[in-house]
Formats: C-alpha cells, sequence, structure tokens
C-alpha cells in the first residue's frame, strides 16, 4: 500500500503567518537584516548593472560608501520610470539597465504603457519566484490555504499582475482555473460548473461580474466563492462602502495586494482590511517628500520609495512609485512589517486607474496635441456605473473648426486614444468655451464617483 | 528547530547540492541541483540569513 503523505506537517500548518520568522521579527533586527541585503545589492547593481554604475558616479558615491539605511535614503539617488524607459528605447530589449545575462531570463512582461511607451521587465526564474510568493503571504494571512481552488478572471498578456499570481498560487500550492479571455457571462458559467473558492481579478471587474451573474438570474452570493483577492486598482477593501459591496456581492471575504509591475506584488492584505502590510523579505522602502525629497516619519502622507530583492534581472532600487501612503510599524495583527493605513492615498502625479489600466493625464494630453482640430481646452470625468469606473474625455475643437465634422473628430480622439493606451475612454466633443477655464492650477480629472470609493486624498 | 538550527541543516543541504550540481555530466541533473539550490537559497533568506541577494553571487563569492 502507497499512502501520500499529508501536504504539511502539523506544526507549520497550523501557523497563522506564512514566514512566522520574518513577519514577526523585531524592527531592529530587521533593519539590520534589511541594512545587509541592501549592501549586496547595490555592490550587485554596481559590478552588473551598467545604469547603475553611472547612477552612482554621477552621485559621486560607491557601494562602500554606504553604511547605514540613513547613508542609502540620503546618498543613493531615486530612480523612476522614465530612466529605464528611454535607456531601454535607446537600446532594446533592456538597454543598459539588465544584470543578468540573457541565459538566466525565463519570463518577459510589459507595463500597460500608459505613460506613452510600455517599461520591458524582464525576470530570472528566481525573480518569478519570490515576485509568486508576495501574494502568498496575503492569502495564508486570511484563510486561504492549498485544498483552495483559485479562478483567474484575466486575459493572459504581457501584464505582470496576474502572472505573479499564478506564480504565487504554484509556491502556495493551491488549483489554478485560467479563465482566460472570455465574456464576462463566460466567467460566470466556468465559475458556476468548476466550484473555485477564491476570485482573482481587479475590485471593479468583481462587482461588475457579480452585477452581470445578477442579470443572468444567478445570485453570486450563492456560488462557491469563499474569498476575492484583489490587485489592479489599490485601496479597495480599505473603503468600507467598496469592500461591504465585495463582500456582500460575493458572499465572501474581500483583500488585495498592491503591487506595482515593474517592482512586485510588494504588498499585502492585512486581515484587519484597513491597510496593507509590505512585504519585508522581498521588499525594502520609506516615505519620502516628493518636493524637497526628504524623509517623511512614521504617521505622515509621502511617497512610497521602494527598494526590490526581487528583480536581479533589472534592480531597481529607491524606485518612485508616485503613489501616496501612510506609513506605521504597528499593527494589532502582530506582524512587525510597515503597515500603509488606507493602502495608496493618492499619487504625486496625476493618474487615474480605469479598468485596471493606469490612465495619465499627461499621455491624454499628449494624444490630444497630435490631432489638427483638437484645442487644449479639455476635461476627464471619472464616473462609476455598475461598479464599473468610466472616463469620459470632452474635448474642445479649436474655434474654426467646421461644427459639421465636430463628431468625427471625438471618434478620432477615441481610437488614437485606444490605439495608444490599450483603453477604451469614451471621448465627447463639446462647444468651444464650454470647458472651465482655471486662472491657477487647471483641474483636468474631474473625479464624480462616490465619495466612499475616491482615494483618501482626492475626496 | 528554531530559524539557526533551520538554517545549519539548509547550508549543508545547500553544500550536497552544489557538489552534485559541480560532478553531475547530464544536464537534466544539474538543472534539478540548480532549482533546488534556488529554493534552498530562499528558504535560507526568508529566515533572515546571511546571504548574497543571488545564489550564482554566493557561489561566486565560495
Amino acid at each position: 500500500m502507497s499512502t501520500v503523505r499529508s501536504f504539511w506537517n502539523p506544526r507549520s500548518g497550523a501557523s497563522p503567518y506564512w514566514n512566522p520568522y520574518l513577519e514577526t521579527m523585531p524592527r531592529e533586527r530587521l533593519d539590520a537584516i534589511h541594512l545587509k541585503r541592501i549592501k549586496s545589492l547595490l555592490r550587485y547593481a554596481y559590478d552588473n548593472s551598467p545604469f547603475y554604475r553611472q547612477k552612482f558616479q554621477e552621485a559621486g558615491i560607491t557601494p562602500d560608501d554606504i553604511r547605514t539605511l540613513e547613508d542609502f535614503k540620503t546618498r543613493v539617488p531615486v530612480t523612476d520610470k522614465s530612466d529605464f524607459i528611454h535607456l531601454q528605447e535607446e537600446n532594446p530589449h533592456y538597454g543598459q539597465t539588465g544584470a543578468m545575462p540573457e541565459e538566466y531570463i525565463a519570463h518577459h512582461c510589459e507595463t500597460s504603457g500608459t505613460t506613452g511607451i510600455p517599461l520591458r521587465i524582464p525576470y530570472t526564474m528566481y525573480d518569478t519566484e519570490r515576485y509568486g510568493e508576495g501574494w502568498v503571504y496575503g492569502w495564508w494571512a486570511v484563510g486561504i490555504r492549498p485544498h483552495d481552488t483559485f479562478y483567474f478572471a484575466f486575459n493572459w498578456g504581457l501584464f505582470a499582475g496576474f502572472w505573479s499570481a499564478y506564480w504565487g498560487v504554484r509556491r502556495l500550492g493551491g488549483k489554478v482555473y485560467s479563465g482566460g479571455g472570455q465574456t464576462t457571462e463566460g466567467h460566470i458559467r466556468a465559475i458556476q460548473r468548476l466550484r473555485p473558492t477564491v476570485l482573482l481579478s481587479t475590485p471593479t471587474y468583481a462587482l461588475y461580474m457579480a452585477e452581470v451573474a445578477r442579470e443572468m438570474g444567478i445570485d453570486p452570493a450563492g456560488l462557491s466563492i469563499k474569498y476575492t483577492y484583489h490587485a489592479g486598482e489599490p485601496g479597495p477593501c480599505a473603503l468600507p462602502a467598496v469592500r461591504k459591496q465585495l463582500d456582500e456581492s460575493w458572499g465572501a471575504f474581500s483583500s488585495e495586494c498592491y503591487g506595482v509591475a515593474e517592482l512586485h506584488s510588494l504588498t499585502f492584505g492585512c486581515p484587519t482590511r484597513e491597510g496593507v502590510h509590505l512585504d519585508e523579505t522581498n521588499t525594502f522602502s520609506w516615505s519620502r517628500d516628493p518636493e524637497s525629497g526628504k524623509e517623511i516619519p512614521e504617521g505622515q502622507i509621502g511617497e512610497n520609495i521602494v527598494t526590490t530583492y526581487v528583480n536581479n534581472a533589472q534592480p531597481l532600487i529607491n524606485y518612485r512609485t508616485h503613489d501616496l501612503v501612510e506609513r506605521h510599524y504597528n499593527c494589532v495583527c502582530g506582524r512587525t512589517w510597515a503597515f500603509l493605513r488606507g493602502v495608496v492615498l493618492g499619487r504625486s502625479d496625476f493618474m487615474v486607474t480605469i479598468r485596471g489600466t493606469n490612465v495619465y493625464q499627461s499621455a491624454v494630453e499628449k494624444i490630444l496635441g497630435s490631432i489638427p482640430g483638437v484645442s487644449t481646452h479639455y476635461q476627464m470625468i471619472l464616473t462609476r456605473e455598475k461598479g464599473l469606473d468610466r472616463m469620459l474625455v470632452q474635448v474642445e475643437p479649436v474655434k474654426e473648426y467646421p461644427v459639421e465634422k465636430q463628431v468625427q473628430l471625438g471618434e478620432q480622439v477615441g481610437k488614437a486614444i485606444h490605439q495608444a493606451l490599450k483603453v477604451r475612454l469614451e471621448v465627447e466633443t463639446v462647444p468651444v468655451g464650454s470647458l472651465p477655464r482655471y486662472e491657477l492650477k487647471t483641474k483636468r480629472i474631474v473625479d464624480q464617483r462616490p465619495k466612499e470609493v475616491r482615494r483618501a486624498l482626492d475626496r | 528547530m528554531d530559524a539557526d538550527e533551520t538554517i545549519s541543516q539548509i547550508d549543508r543541504a545547500r553544500a550536497l547540492v552544489q557538489g552534485i550540481r559541480d560532478t553531475t555530466d547530464s544536464p537534466l541533473v544539474e538543472r534539478c541541483m540548480q532549482l533546488a539550490e534556488m529554493n534552498l537559497h530562499w528558504a535560507k533568506w526568508c529566515l533572515g540569513g546571511d546571504v548574497e541577494i543571488a545564489p550564482e553571487l554566493d557561489e561566486r563569492l565560495a
């Protein structure tokens, strides 16, 4: 007789934490470990990435000059997505920014390209394992275990988000149902038939799916889903109204990961659902004043600056996320890992997320500027219908533009946006002079969504 | 078993794996050992152990 042994030994299987050693480690010890890892990362990046070697030389430092975390925050330059995009454009695929020989690269992803050009992201096999593991912390924290079955309501492509969740399910030992690209009705039927216990999707799509299920005469709360887990639009579960809507729609417990495609799934939902914890096996981060560049203390709002240990194929050090967060170090859940209350409270640039795609005002403005007949007056109105965020772009034509051609002009703008940003936005041409003119700071994005679903700083 | 004991057991396993990796004439076995080493490095990392950022660097330093 050959019996399959049990998946866990009784001790580790009963742990409330996925990694009990590090998740509850005293801060001082944890910071000492971070310092060692940062030193190793800086040496590695300096020796292997032409981008970092030059960056450090311009700053007049070598890795040996960084002896404390304070040194790291104040002397090592911050980096931004645009640095990487420019170098990759000059010398594809990874330009001067790669740090590993080609044979180590196991997976290639890209950002959605909403700033204009997609950022290419290489991963080694090990990078993908580490990236995936970031998800597991959050699943384990809310009670998801290897016997759970994950439904991916997601169209697989070059986007890192749900690939990384797939890597995560494999690390956990769960079962994957790959929903793939199909209609929402198709997803509902598949969930009915396959009976998964975990739904992975953007939060707005989970709410839309629930709405469609009800239109099909199916109560989504009566299906098999026990947990919904979200990414792509940070913060839904920390907003009580949205959390309630998600929980009640699916009769499930919702939680979330706030990640950044080119970094990794850097946080996971705290079981208190008032924010997320930083995955400190993979990440070191601190808050910075976007204007002065100075560190922002605990409890105050600043830009999240992230150093990842995940991406060795293309290191990201002191990387600007442009996400505004409120950082704390004490949490009732027992974790000592940084806690970001409310997840992402706003942006240090002008960006909104539509159906999981980041839409930058600057990118839309650039497109409008390239179309003859469109004036410099425009407005982006954000609303919410059936649980989905919608964006209406209103444009004024130039004064002399023929009235009879204005509808076609709007269609032309809509097509150009879709082609460049891979997201469909509604476009309306409005009469000349009808949009507001601002004397001081121009307000291009008008958020008309219910107050309870907006980010804290946008209310 | 506490974290320190676990780390020392992992180090022993890593040495065994590296030995096989260095001497095998099968690409398949070598790849299996690479992946085993990656997971052992990861386990040690996640316990807060003293390792370089990637196992390839540990190897170079050894």
